[in-house]
């Protein structure tokens, strides 16, 4: 029976060498490696058109670095930040309308190359969003760890004028009743119109006694029928006892929002409990206040 | 004349240049004051109204190359103009820029409106009331000091990358009271978003597994560092090719998910994460309680790994590094071999 088992792995190529490998608790000042820019690229494409783009990618290290670029197809796997990535078309033609002016490259140490992006949009198609992966990954042959970056293009095709538009799907907090802060809120916004934009969810709650507080939360890109989540715990501080209504108005750009109301109760047990009993008492003083002046009465004076 | 209205309409005094600091009291001032020829003050229709006196200059605008005068009543009821806005780049964004408007010793009532362009004021745009940037100026756009941000200021958003913008502001106090723009802030530039990757080694060379270390290497790891800009941050998934491989001998990968790793037992290949605040599932399923393991997937591309999904807005990330730990088990009945496979990590933007 064999009872030895080794893995190995080799390193290269080129004569690149990399920081020895350390432990988890001592992190190094680790060389980076590659730098894209920009790695979001937004546009506005006509049909029939043929559109140029620059992606500047940098070789940051001190050796040259071989470098593939490839287009991949791209789609929002869940409603926080999945991604679904393929090298076929998912939700959209993107991928097939774009083509690089150069899909192998070295780049020699530290320096920068633009890689030139080419959009040729059919003059047939229809108004919607559009999306694609594009990536520049370092070719080291044999090596076990390797890495790619990703930059992400999306595009529009519109007509002006065209307003967004949007659903609030979901807005709730997880109890109806609270004692103390926080509060967890859940926020889901539906795209329900045909091209992409970011919405930017703000959250107005106002007691019933109090002044009015105003959290405005981060603003993300809904792809077309696409639904993004907002899940937040918000610190009211000490809460009032009594209703709370919640305003929930929700940016879908150029000025536009969409709104929902909602309300939860606040119910501090200690201190509404510390009221309870000083109403209590105080009824009971003034409802017996002859017998209570009398007592104190006896109590002091004796008669 | 009992039984008769008689209008009469003296002009006692020609005011060419009207007071700046008319008479007051406790509570208010009386800007300007004139006799007028009679006229209209206040005519409507559905879509306009004149507001005006006849007998005097209702608005001038003497002026050279650095100052201006402005004359008549309509200048004297206007709110005061803005002083030039800041505008700046905290943290090289590349869709919006930070704002600060002057209120230009405004009461707190009065409304501001900001004007936006990117070629010198030949097109204008406009701030909208949610911070983007949009075409026409709405009754709704117009807001108070406090409500665009103050002295700490807002960010204007929407903007395009890599582009340089300019911003005017202008105020009005109700009707007849808009002030011309004041002057324009300096031209800011909205950077590119960026994203840098590094991985601290491309070799990975487990040690030699045998019963004297229980045939488990857990000591090896790879360091993933990041910077960016981008808004949302990032995300580094991680996958591998297929199972550790000697000819046709493989070791199977740790057997729980990625959304639901566990701590280590019995055998496989597996990975921690040191990101406590993970997205794909509870935020730190990796760390409480853990260690906690999963196998790599194969699917592209790939599980979540380490991110940074928190708003990149000021300051901007850089060189953040999360640790990958792996870890391989065998067993007294694993073939010995040289295993291989290839891990890949791939980092992209969330959007």
């Amino acid at each position: 029976m064999i009872k030895l088992l080794t893995i190995i792995s080799v390193l290269t190529l080129l004569n690149l060498s990399f920081p020895i490998l350390v432990s988890a608790q001592e992190k190094p000042n680790v060389k980076q490696m590659i730098r894209v820019s920009p790695v979001i690229l937004k546009v506005s494409l006509e049909p029939g058109t043929e559109q140029n783009y620059k992606i500047k990618v940098d070789n940051l290290l001190d050796t040259p670095l071989p470098l593939k670029a490839s287009v991949e197809g791209f789609d929002a796997s869940d409603e926080e930040y999945g991604v679904t990535v393929s090298d076929q078309s998912i939700a959209s033609p993107l991928m097939d309308w774009i083509s690089l002016d150069e899909k192998d490259a070295i780049l020699p140490a530290l320096t920068s190359r633009d890689f030139n992006i080419k959009i040729a949009v059919p003059s047939s198609v229809p108004i919607g969003g559009y999306y694609a992966m594009i990536f520049f990954t370092p070719i080291f042959p044999g090596v076990p760890v390797s890495s790619k970056i990703g930059v992400l293009a999306l595009a529009n095709i519109a007509v002006a004028e065209q307003k967004n538009q949007a659903d609030i799907v979901t807005f709730n907090f997880d109890k109806v009743l609270y004692e103390k802060s926080p509060l967890l809120t859940t926020i889901r916004v539906k795209n329900t119109s045909l091209n992409y934009f970011t919405a930017k969810p703000t959250l107005t709650i106002k007691p019933l006694f109090g002044q009015d507080l105003t959290f405005e939360l981060e603003d993300k890109t809904i792809l077309p029928g696409k639904i993004r989540r907002w899940q937040r715990a918000f610190d009211l501080g000490n809460l009032y006892g009594g209703i709370y209504t919640a305003t929930l108005s929700v940016s879908l750009e150029n000025g536009d929002y969409i709104y929902s109301t909602t309300h939860f109760i606040g119910f501090p047990v200690k201190k509404l409990g510390l009221s309870l009993l000083f109403l209590i008492v105080s009824s009971y003083l003034l409802i017996h206040r002859k017998r209570v002046k009398k007592a104190v009465r006896l109590l002091f004076k004796g008669q | 004349m009992r039984n008769s209205i008689i209008f009469i309409t003296i002009i006692i005094f020609i005011i060419p240049f009207p007071a700046l600091a008319g008479p007051t009291s406790t509570n208010y001032e009386l800007k300007d004051y004139t006799f007028g020829g009679g006229g209209t003050t206040k005519s409507d229709s559905t879509n306009y109204s004149i507001f005006g006196v006849a007998g005097e200059v209702e608005f001038g605008k003497p002026g050279s190359t650095t100052y201006k005068a402005g004359t008549g009543l309509i200048y004297t009821m206007q709110a005061n103009v803005p002083g030039a806005p800041t505008l700046s780049n905290p943290a090289t964004n590349y869709d919006r820029l930070k704002f600060i408007i002057q209120n230009g010793g405004n009461p707190t009532d009065t409304l501001f409106a900001i004007a936006i362009s990117d070629d010198n004021f030949i097109t204008t745009n406009y701030i909208q009331n949610d911070n983007t940037v949009g075409t026409v100026l709405g009754a709704e756009d117009w807001q108070t000091y406090a409500n665009w941000g103050g002295a700490t200021g807002e960010f204007v958003r929407t903007l395009a990358g890599n582009t340089t913008y300019k911003i005017k502001v202008k105020s009005k106090r109700g009707n007849f009271t808009e002030s011309q723009y004041g002057p324009e802030s300096a031209a800011i530039t909205t950077s590119n978003p960026s994203l840098t990757f590094g991985i601290s080694s491309a070799t990975l060379t487990f040690n030699n597994l045998n019963s004297g270390n229980s045939y488990t290497d857990s000591t090896k790891t790879t360091v993933l560092t990041t910077s960016t800009n981008a808004y949302n941050g990032y995300t580094i998934y991680g996958r591998n090719t297929g199972l550790l491989t000697f000819g046709s001998e493989t070791i199977p990968a740790f057997a729980s998910p990625n959304s639901a790793p566990t701590v280590w037992s019995g055998t496989g290949f597996g990975y921690t994460t040191d990101d406590n605040n993970l997205a794909g599932g509870t935020a730190d399923r990796f760390t409480t309680g853990g260690p906690k393991h999963a196998g790599f997937t194969t699917s592209a591309p790939g599980d979540p790994l380490a991110d940074h999904t928190a708003v990149i807005e000021d300051p901007t990330v850089t060189n953040e590094q999360f640790t990958i730990t792996y870890r391989v088990s065998g067993d007294s009945s694993t073939k010995a071999g040289a295993y291989t496979n290839t891990v890949i990590y791939v980092v992209v933007p969330v959007y």
